[in-house]
């Protein structure tokens, strides 16, 4: 059996005073991209923070790569943390920054140099650099921050809401990055408020609502739990009347409509597998020219909507 | 076993941190204080070497031992713990494989340090204003009772600030009215607070050969006893201080 590398929650209560911050959350976080949603107040900061170390549980236990965090210091060496805010030493450059942190978790400064410049490099920081923190903008603050989580190449990467506040190129080079350090086999944890943040980003998510665990998994493996949400396709073809007569009898088909005219079908079905599974007869048998077929409610925004309106049921 | 690199990287922190923040400038200007009055006072006097000698060890407990350890103790003591809380950069230290333990030691180290430098070199510019005779040994001595009250003062005001999530204001009232206040009745209750020792072991260690006279209470009985006492209450301050805070700042979360 290989050492854990991963998170785990076993029945982890968090209290503020009467406030419930997170309530009897159980999970596993496995390697990989994982990404914790919610909306503002979900207990999202609380599980990154009792997960880091940073709190301890009022009840329940956390286990970072399978030790304690907050008794562990050792073992915080190999994890990476981009807190959420935009503090920082703002005297300090932010190349001083990168280069300091690194070496607080037992990088040599030449090293530290080395991997804070590449750092800084692929995130497009230039001449920036070398200038106070003091001076930065709030995207070119999170690009800092997400180097010094990274420049020590650990094996975990805890980051919590890295892309508030950044422009659509500087989110395209921290997420390009991050998807780097996971191919390397890095475990990333990643907290959004902004589901299309992180749509087609993750390969698992965990969905928090008031505290609680709504589900998580794979994005599809969450929305192949919620059965009695009807699942939506779209097709877009020449003979839709056609094609929707045959859908129509299919066993789990809940509706069949046409919202654009004749050129657009849309189906809702419980059952999205035998859809699926009949549609290319159906296309064949009708002769049909289908342009284009997608699912409609997918995306991480939908089954978070589905998740929190529903209660997940 | 505290690694060293890690009190060395905390106490780094703490220096560049703290010397450019809004507390030096406070603390800059309190040190400069009792720098004029020690001036006007040297040009007023008209004694000879050996009277100025008296006069500046006598002046310690206005000056350097008596309102710069205090308050620089204060700034730079409350500063261990309250500058990363207040700035919001904790997290980047309590992530970091260090024990909680040695970010309080190394940053209180360096407070120790800073207190004690600015009292040093208070010292050393009165002694070139005042121009006492033979006047290695008593700076030595002073010297010896200045870093006992820096480490002393650091240490409260460190635990005052694993205490309160505001430690200003209970710092200033222990300041104030404990150290301050207390101290100056002639009754047995002075003997809790670390001014009187503080102010007890440098009139033994110095030798002072006049009495010590505030606001008209005499210290005459400080003269009598060994500083062996002061000496053991204000080592007992910082070692047992120092545990406590350490054992709080243990439990801290962000």
């Amino acid at each position: 059996m290989g050492a854990p590398r991963g998170i785990t929650f076993e029945q982890v209560t968090r209290r503020y005073g009467p406030v419930l911050g997170l309530n009897d959350v159980s999970l596993e976080i496995v390697p990989g991209i994982t990404g914790l949603i919610g909306p503002n107040g979900a207990g999202k900061t609380t599980f990154l923070n009792l997960a880091v170390g940073l709190h301890y549980p009022s009840s329940g236990r956390v286990r970072l790569l399978g030790k304690n965090p907050f008794l562990t210091p050792e073992i915080r060496g190999r994890l990476g943390y981009c807190p959420d805010g935009e503090r920082a030493w703002d005297w300090m450059s932010g190349r001083e920054f990168v280069v300091t942190l690194g070496q607080w978790c037992g990088l040599s400064q030449d090293e530290a140099s080395k991997r804070a410049g590449s750092l800084l490099e692929s995130l497009a920081m230039g001449t920036a650099a070398d200038k106070p923190i003091a001076s930065y903008s709030r995207g070119m603050r999170q690009k800092v921050k997400v180097a010094q989580a990274m420049v020590h190449r650990p094996d975990l990467l805890v980051l919590d809401e890295p892309l508030n506040g950044v422009d659509p190129l500087s989110r395209h080079h921290i997420l390009q990055m991050l998807a780097d350090e996971a191919k390397r086999g890095t475990s990333v944890l990643i907290s959004s408020h902004v589901l299309h943040e992180l749509d087609g980003f993750v390969d698992e998510v965990v969905l928090l609502q008031r505290g609680r665990l709504l589900a998580s998994g794979t994005i599809q493996s969450i929305r192949e739990l919620l059965d009695e949400h009807p699942h939506s396709v779209r097709l877009v073809a020449d003979k839709t009347r056609a094609l929707g007569k045959a859908v129509v009898a299919l066993k789990g088909t809940v509706s069949v409509t046409f919202p654009d005219g004749d050129d657009l079908l849309e189906v809702r079905t419980r059952k999205p597998a035998e859809l699926y599974g009949a549609l290319p007869q159906i296309i064949q048998e009708s002769k049909t020219l289908v342009r284009e077929l997608y699912p409609t409610d997918n995306d991480l925004e939908s089954v978070f909507k589905y998740l929190v309106k529903g209660g997940g049921g | 076993m505290i690694p060293t690199r890690h009190l060395m990287a905390m106490a780094r922190l703490y220096w560049k941190t703290v010397v450019i923040s809004k507390r030096s400038l406070v603390a800059a200007l309190l040190w400069i204080l009792p720098l004029i009055f020690f001036f006007i006072a040297a040009i007023r006097s008209d004694g000879d070497a050996i009277e100025r000698l008296e006069l500046w060890k006598g002046f310690q407990f206005l000056g350097p031992l008596g309102f710069l350890v205090q308050f620089g103790g204060l700034f730079y003591g409350l500063a261990v713990i309250s500058e990363e809380l207040e700035n919001g950069t904790l997290p980047y230290l309590l992530v970091r494989p260090f024990r909680r333990g040695s970010i309080v030691l190394g940053r209180w180290a360096a407070a120790s340090v800073l207190v004690f430098l600015a009292v040093t070199l208070m010292n050393v510019l009165l002694l070139i204003i005042v121009r006492p005779a033979s006047p290695i040994s008593a700076f030595l001595s002073a010297e010896v009772a200045a870093l006992m009250g820096a480490v002393a003062y650091v240490t409260i005001f460190a635990l005052l600030a694993t205490l309160f999530r505001k430690p200003l204001a209970p710092s200033l009232l222990f300041l104030i009215a404990l150290d301050l206040g207390v101290s100056l009745i002639p009754m047995a209750t002075r003997y809790i607070t670390p001014k009187y020792h503080l102010l007890r072991l440098h009139a033994s260690l110095v030798g002072l050969s006049d009495s010590y006279s505030t606001f008209g209470n005499d210290y005459n009985e400080l003269f009598d006893s060994a500083p062996v006492a002061s000496f053991i209450f204000l080592g007992a301050v910082t070692v047992i201080g120092l545990v406590i805070a350490i054992r709080r700042f243990a439990r801290v979360q962000v």
